[in-house]
């Protein structure tokens, strides 16, 4: 069970989105972009005058405040640096500041995404007690954390991110260890896409600003061979004005259908990746014949990628025609409202629902080094590691 | 269309999107207005789509943008997107090759950012190199230090120890840098900022006076001219180091008057002195001052430079007092061994006499100073001819006035003592005295007094002159009447752009002591500069402020060049020349020459009516009327009609002429009766006045062989005309040349200024027994009534004893403004028949 004092803090570090929050609670109380921005690091690169970078202030700018200087400076990604932890830490310690905790009281849960491996985990585990200090933490897999916010055991957790789009089937609490299936069309490939289907003056938009372009105006096509007829044949039902970075006012309306429509057929975005139902289908049958409908029953949805409008009910579709024999009728995707945080709010029911104590893993550098009271956590005290669950 | 400009009018095209950036900047819309202005300007240069010029304003619109906004930003305290509009700024200025703007507005940008708390002072200094380095890439690394050291940068970050630090720094580098290169305009700046700076960390000042002793020895001559409006405040700004570094070996005072009187910048060096006779005495270091002004005093007499050393030695005897005395005897010494300098000596004399009294009334008299001062007062004044009375004003009055009408000593008394004297001296008596005797003198020896005095004290008229030289300096110079020889007074050595309306104002209070300039004939002597329409802007100061003045001024060129004056005045909205100046050349051959009469001083008319007998000649065809002068059939033959121009001018002349008893013989050949011995006969004939109306045919390159054509066909050319007026008798002529000018080819001149003032100079070269005094010609073809009354209105002031170039001026007055300008005095102005 957890200590009292600080609750603990959960973080999903996503590929675009970071969510922060104190477990038990409903939702992330922070979603900040995941980037930072440093003063020193100018989007003018060609500097004719380098004297002036003198007068920018030392400061590191995170989250929005970073996103808002996206049009000067360059921006780092964390995922995109190569999982590089100093561009979290200035986040995650803005992060604590705004909960009004000290990283070095507050147990953490980091929702570990399922494609990495002990690396990963040891990797932010170093960085969390080194680094953060805190004084535990737990790495519950962010599929499992969807399929519990779903309340389910058996499903197949469909998350689509920024940076990952991933299937995995997990049975009865037990991820399979051949059912993770992986594809290169992810929320970012979608975004170069809506790009390119831009008009050339599109050119200079950030890519936030194109993520966020993309976010307001695309849409799943049920069919979208008949959409793109309505659009050729004049009708403007479907058309959706969009601002240029130029000033000019662009309108849109097959680019909103085909954008995510790359999900399904990759060959649009030039890849050689499964569709998504193919996906599905094959990580379901990574399981003997019997499990696969309770398996099917429980198709959750997760991350910012899976908010398009009509997305889960294409993938059901697509999925019951994909389905052989009678199975495709035990088909359910499960689309919940705020399906974005959803593996956030798994976590949160997980360590609410409790957590054994040696699924934890305690910071094993000595209290005292840590300036900290609380007891215990002495050297080597680190737990077995791996998934809570 | 958006994506391109093509098919779309390329101006309409970067308007639009020139607009659209600036409305994006408008709105803050940063990166949006990067994207569109930064595109625009790619286009314009990529596809060209407007000229050079436009292209360069668009761009030039473009970054005054991005700095706007930058400033806009960093009102709101943005520093990040102000530092990248400024830099998008300076990425498009230095993409163009400005690099020079690239630094100008870097140093602004300093400037403006000192006061900011937010910048720290290693942005300053980097921007600060930056700028420098940028000037370096534009080769004006000279210049671009003006911004390192800047008055303002400095003042203000005077509390940054960092910052100025830094400058200093920099500021050592250049001055270590000069000394093999030096560069005038660099050196001045660098010591007015450098000044600045020091003047904020005062401890540092002894630093800076060595440091400016240092290299302001070996710089070169025209380096220290450029650099002297600062060296000269460094003096004042920095007495006390200047002072403890006098006395030392190396001290800028004293290489500063070195590297001036080495550059024959005396005046310069006078100031120079007299910052330091401040501080010095001040400082108490007598003993340093006096050797440095014997040192002055004594380089000036070396350079010759007379009044120049007075002027040192007043400067030196406010400070010094009693410590002068060796310079007044050393310049009192030169004056009595050079000749014309009298009225300087006087002074000298009357100086030491005045030590030697005021030394005898003290309460505690230095008997032997007064007895040292004395014998030297003596000694010069015995070196002029001896006198030895107790009170030597008095003596010096009574001497000449009553016992041996020295006239030489009364002139020079009177021209230097000055009002005080008289009163100090009780000497109104014996002005008054002199006054008389020099009314008793025959006219023959008071026409050999350079000055007249009167009770009052105030000296007759003179003449100043103002020469605006090529290279934009001016020249005074004052000219005394002493009968037809110039008698030189002093002069103002050249002074750079430092001109009216102080300058007639202050010559004649060094010179006149209290004189009205109204009494003075100013006349300004444009050279060089003056023709072709180019008219510097410091004569035309002059000319507005000697109008708003009222003094009269005689506006003469030399070198009898000046063929456009007159319209350009006229167009320069200066038409009130017209009316209040002669315009009158100045051929070489005649040099300026004193005038012994203000215009103010006109003899009224009729007083000398009696013994003013003018034989008028005039040449022209009485007959000739303006149709047959425009017989086109005529032109197109070209036949020339001898002296056909103006019948009705010469009607009216000799009608004129007729009327007046004082012109005496009035002869005129016209028509078939103008052969060539004719005219040569009549010039002979000891004509006061000649008018000739005639067709000149003017060859080019030989103003000799310019001739007019006589009725017999005959040429007669101008240096025949000269020499037949040589033949007659002793008198001064007055031509007036009043031709239709032709060039070789038969073309009519209707701008003729360069043919006649040609012509003019050439009849102006004295031949013979009688040379031409004065020639009125025309430089623009301007005929008929107008100008004939101009010519009647002209000779009737002559007659009346008024000088040429006065008469000209009143005569012009009424006309209108090209017929007005058209004439032109050539000679000088004050001459008179």
């Amino acid at each position: 069970m957890v200590s009292a004092g600080s609750p603990p803090v959960i973080v999903d570090a996503g590929t675009r989105t970071t969510r922060v929050g104190f477990a038990g609670e409903d939702a992330p109380r922070l979603r900040w972009p995941t980037v930072r921005a440093s003063p020193t690091a100018p989007l003018l690169r060609r500097r004719v005058v380098p004297a002036l970078d003198a007068i920018l202030p030392d400061a590191t700018f995170t989250g929005e405040d970073a996103l808002a200087y996206g049009d000067v400076l360059e921006l780092d990604y964390f995922w995109r640096e190569h999982r590089d932890f100093s561009c979290l830490e200035a986040l995650l310690r803005d992060a604590w500041r705004s909960l009004g905790a000290e990283p070095e009281a507050s147990p953490v849960v980091w929702i570990t995404p399922s494609h990495l491996g002990p690396d990963y985990q040891e990797r932010v585990a170093s960085f969390l007690f080194s680094t953060l200090g805190v004084p535990r933490a737990l790495f519950p897999s962010a599929a499992l954390c969807a399929l519990f916010a779903a309340n389910r055991s058996s499903g197949v957790v469909v998350s689509l991110g920024d940076g990952h789009t991933s299937v995995q089937s997990i049975f009865r609490g037990f991820p399979g260890p051949f059912s993770l299936f992986e594809s290169d069309v992810t929320g970012r490939t979608l975004t170069k896409f809506f790009r390119r289907l831009l008009p050339a003056e599109s050119a200079p938009m950030s890519e936030d600003q194109a993520a966020r372009a993309k976010e307001r105006c695309v849409a799943c096509a049920g069919d979208l061979d008949r959409v793109l007829r309505e659009v050729e044949a004049g009708e403007t039902g479907r058309d959706q004005e969009l601002e240029l970075p130029t000033g000019e006012r662009h309108v849109v309306n097959r680019e909103r259908y085909l954008v995510p429509e790359a999900y399904f057929q990759p060959w649009l975005v030039a890849s050689s990746a499964d569709p998504l139902h193919e996906l599905v289908w094959k990580s379901v049958e990574s399981w003997e014949r019997g499990n696969r409908g309770e398996l099917l029953e429980a198709v959750v949805l997760a991350g910012g990628g899976s908010k398009v409008p009509g997305l889960p009910d294409r993938l059901e579709r697509e999925l019951r025609a994909r389905v052989p024999g009678r199975l495709g009728e035990k088909v359910r995707v499960l689309a919940a409202r705020g399906r974005e945080d959803v593996e956030w709010l798994g976590a949160s029911v997980l360590v609410t629902k409790g957590v054994p104590e040696d699924k934890w893993r305690k910071n094993p550098r000595p209290t005292a080094e840590r300036g900290e009271g609380e007891p215990g956590g002495g050297a080597g005290a680190s737990g077995e590691g791996g998934e809570a669950a | 269309m958006t994506g391109s400009a093509g098919g779309v009018d390329p101006l309409a095209w970067t308007r639009e999107r020139l607009a659209r950036g600036l409305e994006l900047l408008d709105r803050g819309k940063h990166a949006r207005a990067g994207v569109v202005l930064g595109d625009l300007l790619e286009r314009v240069d990529r596809e060209r789509l407007l000229p050079r010029e436009r292209a360069d304003a668009l761009k030039g619109l473009v970054v005054d943008a991005w700095f706007d906004h930058a400033w806009k930003r960093l009102e709101e305290k943005d520093l990040i997107r102000a530092v990248d509009a400024w830099q998008r700024g300076f990425l498009a200025l230095a993409s163009q090759g400005k690099f020079e703007d690239v630094a100008d507005r870097l140093h602004r940008l300093v400037l403006a950012m000192m006061p900011l708390e937010v910048v720290p002072p290693a942005a300053l200094t980097g921007l600060l190199d930056a700028e420098v380095d940028y000037l370096a890439r534009a080769g004006r690394e000279a210049a671009g230090l003006q911004a390192l050291f800047t008055v303002t940068l400095l003042r203000r970050h005077a509390t940054n120890t960092k910052v100025t630090r830094h400058l200093f720094s920099r500021l050592e580098a250049v001055l270590k840098k000069l000394k093999a290169e030096v560069r005038p305009a660099l050196l001045a700046v660098l010591v007015d900022n450098a000044l600045d700076f020091f003047e904020v960390e005062a401890n540092e000042r002894p630093e800076l006076a060595k440091k400016l002793s240092t290299f302001l020895k070996p710089v070169a001559p025209p380096v220290v001219r450029d650099a002297l409006p600062a060296v000269t405040r460094a003096f004042g700004l920095l007495r006390a180091p200047a002072v403890a570094a006098t006395r030392e070996r190396d001290s800028p005072g004293a290489n500063l008057l070195v590297s001036l009187e080495a550059a024959n910048l005396h005046d310069w060096a006078l100031l120079v002195l007299e910052h330091l006779a401040g501080s010095l005495s001040e400082a108490g270091a007598t003993e340093e001052l006096a050797g440095l002004g014997l040192k002055f005093v004594d380089h000036a007499l070396g350079a010759g430079r007379a009044m120049l050393a007075v002027r040192a030695c007043r400067a030196l005897s406010r400070h010094l007092g009693d410590a002068t005395d060796d310079a007044w005897v050393m310049v009192g010494r030169f004056l009595a061994k050079s000749t014309g300098q009298w009225p300087l000596l006087a002074e000298v004399i009357g100086e030491l006499f005045e030590r030697a009294l005021e030394s005898a009334s003290r309460v505690e008299p230095d008997q032997r100073r007064t007895a040292w001062l004395l014998e030297k007062a003596w000694e010069l004044r015995a070196r002029t001819g001896g006198a030895e009375p107790d009170d030597f004003w008095s003596a010096v009055f009574h001497r000449a006035v009553t016992e041996e009408g020295d006239a030489a000593l009364a002139k020079w008394a009177v021209a230097a003592a000055s009002t005080e004297r008289r009163a100090k001296f009780g000497l109104e008596a014996a002005v008054e005295k002199v006054d008389e005797w020099v009314a008793s003198l025959p006219p023959r020896e008071k026409k050999r007094l350079p000055l007249s005095a009167d009770a009052s004290g105030r000296r007759g008229p003179a003449r100043l002159d103002v020469r605006f030289n090529c290279d934009g300096t001016a020249q005074a110079t004052l000219y005394a009447d002493e009968g037809r020889s110039v008698t030189f007074l002093g002069d103002e050595a050249p002074f750079d752009h430092e001109l009216p309306p102080q300058l007639f104002g202050r010559l004649a209070a060094n010179y006149y002591g209290g004189v009205d300039p109204a009494d003075v004939v100013h006349t300004l002597i444009l050279v060089g500069r003056a023709i072709h329409c180019m008219l510097p802007l410091e004569a035309r100061e002059a000319l507005r402020d000697a109008r708003e003045a009222g003094v009269p001024l005689v506006v003469t060129f030399s070198g009898g060049r000046a063929p456009t004056l007159p319209p350009d005045l006229i167009h320069d909205g200066s038409a009130w020349l017209h009316q209040a100046a002669v315009v009158a050349t100045l051929p070489a051959s005649a040099p300026p020459r004193a005038n012994s009469l203000t215009p103010s001083q006109t003899p009224t008319s009729g007083t000398d009516a009696a013994t003013r007998s003018i034989k008028l000649l005039v040449l022209g065809d009485f007959n000739a009327t303006w149709p047959k002068y425009w017989d086109e059939e005529a032109q197109q033959e070209r036949v020339s009609y001898p002296f056909p121009a103006a019948g009705e001018l010469i009607g009216r002349l000799v009608k004129f002429a007729s009327e007046r008893p004082e012109v005496g013989v009035v002869s005129y050949a016209s028509g078939a009766q103008a052969s060539k011995d004719a005219v040569l006969e009549a010039l002979a004939g000891g004509h006061g006045v000649v008018h000739v109306t005639s067709n000149l045919f003017h060859v080019e390159g030989h103003p000799a062989e310019t001739h007019f054509v006589a009725a017999d066909g005959e040429t007669l050319t101008i240096g025949e005309v000269a020499a037949a007026l040589g033949r007659g008798d002793r008198r001064d002529v007055l031509v007036a040349l009043d031709a239709r000018v032709y060039d070789a080819s038969g073309t009519w001149r209707p701008w003729c200024a360069k043919e006649c003032l040609a012509a003019a100079g050439e009849l102006l070269r004295p031949r013979g027994k009688a040379q031409v005094a004065a020639v009125v010609t025309k430089t623009a073809d301007s005929f008929g009534r107008a100008a004939a009354d101009v010519w009647l209105r002209f000779y009737e002031r002559v007659l009346e004893g008024v000088p040429l170039g006065q008469a000209l001026r009143e005569a012009r007055a009424g006309a209108d403004p090209f017929t007005a300008a058209s004439f032109a005095l050539v000679g000088d102005p004050a001459t008179r028949l």
